[in-house]
């Protein structure tokens, strides 16, 4: 088992640690969102108006087969309304629930667009090549866990060592033993749980041998999808209100958090409303469905006993009940896996330095450089993705990019430069970089304050603002934690790597 | 060595994947489908994580071959055959 930890740790865990790190991350994708969008920083609001979201919804997509409606919750204080645009784009805008204004296109995929998604997909969307790989990176992380246990002698006492002071090799490995110990129920569930949300991805052929390859009667059945064709003759729309109060009180008095208008405009236009996923672990998959025209009740859906089971583990990783403490604490635990990884890299590479410079092997000169790119590169690509979106002016553009994905290619290059950098700068890389990741936290939060005004002072003294406060005080903790992480190594020369590399990235 | 690897992760995939499309083509008799698909592949990851570590476990390769591509091949056979041989309608 040993070989397979170490082989499949050091081969595996560049992409490990990126998947961590994003997952880590969006736990809190929407108050990044709200400091990336600064003009969505609005004070929360109790439930929509609907006439003026629907006059903003005709303006804005008059011709589109769907307007999806994300309904303000205690995160997000807009609308934001998914339809295709007349170039036949999937695309989102964000609307003020009130008064229906719409507020500028953001610009910027922020953290629900970019991070999230990068967490399961990669954005390598062919063939889902990037599902594919971040399931490969979920077996992987099972395999890696048992056998990590497997190896162990003392397990329990491990669980109580840790010794900061000894040499680099044996303090690397009693914070990894530490931090996959400590949190191995987590990352356990975790990765199951988050291969078990895909399950059609992973296993379509078990879904499409039971339906004869006819994945809509799955959805369905599994999910209550429906809808019904356009008749291509004008008709109305009855008060979204009344519906929205049905379905309520079909729900025994919980909102939806979710409203889609099929064919809007259309004779034969159905709403489709889903109950909120706020108050319970579960990411329910209760719908009603209304006639548009009369708002009659046309079906309702709730979860059969499996399905339901299959939310509830799909709920636990999405963590998307409203829970502030139990939130923190997943970002810790992440934050754990991210440590536990590093050091994982750390520790292998401390104790074949030696060696492989005796016999002339590549593998740590490698490893190392794989290492401080996708442990340290990848926090300064993301701080880059944050600086970059606070330095781009409104409606910029770029050999055809436009400004979210500039934003996107910053990202990417960055990354990319901190490979580069960590092979070319043998032996100062992981300094450097914690120079440049504190440089770089420090000037997100000065360039939040300089172009939107919301200072710390400002934004913790209102409440609306404190996703903004969260994260400015999390990236200048990280700084924190960088500079001294920099400051010690320099002193100890040119002596490699430090035991806490990967606490520096508190976001 | 990468005989090994790719039986393990091609092979027990292969493996969980058609047990998993068999059972639940089996348990759609007696439940909805979508019930028994969803029963079927979250277990399936399970399966396939114990048969990922009884590959790097295993000693002998050709009953990883046998077990791996032999089983797989015939729960994916059986799930194909399974709707003619009851004589029933699929889904």
């Amino acid at each position: 088992m040993g070989w397979l930890h170490t082989w499949a740790g050091v081969v595996l865990g560049a992409l490990l640690f990126a998947v961590f790190w994003t997952g880590t991350l969006s736990v809190f994708d929407k108050e990044i969102d709200r400091w990336m969008m600064p003009e969505t920083r609005l004070a929360a609001t109790d439930r929509p108006s609907w006439p003026p979201l629907l006059d903003t919804a005709r303006e804005l997509a008059p011709d589109a087969p769907f307007w999806s409606f994300f309904l303000p919750s205690e995160r997000v204080p807009v609308v934001r309304i998914f339809y295709r645009n007349s170039a036949g784009d999937f695309t989102f805008r964000d609307i003020e629930p009130r008064t229906g204004v719409l507020l500028p296109d953001a610009g910027t995929l922020a953290g629900t667009r970019f991070i999230f998604p990068f967490h399961y997909s990669l954005h390598l969307r062919w063939n889902d090549l990037g599902y594919w790989l971040v399931g490969l990176a979920g077996m992987a992380t099972l395999v890696l866990l048992l056998s990590g246990v497997v190896i162990h002698r003392k397990i329990f006492m491990d669980f109580f060592t840790f010794r900061p002071d000894r040499k680099l090799p044996r303090s690397s490995l009693d914070l990894h033993n530490l931090t996959g110990v400590l949190a191995l129920p987590f990352h356990f569930v975790m990765a199951l749980s988050g291969l078990i949300i895909f399950f059609t991805i992973y296993f379509p052929t078990v879904v499409s041998i039971a339906y004869d390859g006819d994945r809509a009667a799955f959805n369905r059945d599994a999910f209550g999808s429906f809808q019904r064709d356009a008749a291509g003759v004008p008709g109305s729309l009855a008060p979204l209100d009344r519906m929205a109060a049905e379905a309520t009180r079909i729900w025994g008095g919980e909102p939806p958090y979710f409203v889609r208008v099929w064919h809007p405009g259309d004779v034969s236009a159905t709403v489709e409303m889903r109950r909120t996923v706020a108050r319970s672990v579960d990411l329910n998959v209760d719908a009603v469905h209304f006639d548009a025209a009369t708002g009659e009740v046309l079906r309702t859906h709730a979860a059969a006993p499996v399905v339901h089971v299959q939310r509830f583990i799909a709920g636990l990783h999405f963590i998307q009940f409203e829970h502030w403490p139990l939130r923190w604490i997943y970002f810790l635990l992440g934050l754990s896996g991210c440590v536990m990884i590093a050091t994982g890299y750390i520790y292998w590479l401390e104790t074949r330095r030696k060696r492989h410079a005796a016999q002339g092997l590549p593998g740590v000169r490698i490893v190392e450089g794989l290492t401080v790119g996708s442990v340290s590169g990848i926090v300064i690509a993301t701080l880059t993705f944050f600086v970059t979106n606070r330095l781009l002016p409104f409606d910029t553009s770029f050999v055809g990019q436009d400004r979210a994905a500039l934003e996107v290619w910053a990202f990417y290059l960055v990354w990319l430069v901190t490979f580069a950098h960590a092979w070319a700068r043998h032996g100062r890389a992981w300094r450097e970089q914690c120079w440049a990741i504190a440089g770089l936290a420090v000037l997100a939060v000065v360039l939040n304050a300089a172009t939107t005004g919301d200072h710390l002072v400002r934004s913790l003294a209102h409440r609306h603002l404190w996703p903004v406060a969260g994260m400015d005080l999390l990236l200048l903790f990280g700084a924190a934690v960088a500079l001294l992480t920099a400051l010690r190594l320099a002193r100890r020369g040119s002596a490699p790597g430090p035991s806490q590399d990967a606490l520096k990235e508190a976001e | 060595m990468v005989q090994r690897l790719l039986l393990a992760i091609a092979g027990g995939y292969f493996l969980a994947a058609g047990f998993a499309a068999l059972m639940s083509l089996a348990l759609s008799r007696v439940m909805p489908p979508s019930e028994a698909a969803t029963l079927m592949a979250m277990p399936a990851f399970v399966i396939y994580f114990a048969l990922l570590l009884w590959s790097f476990a295993e000693r002998c390769l050709t009953r990883l071959w046998w077990v791996l591509g032999l089983g797989g091949a015939l729960a994916f056979g059986g799930a194909e055959m399974l709707p003619a041989l009851t004589g029933a309608p699929r889904g």
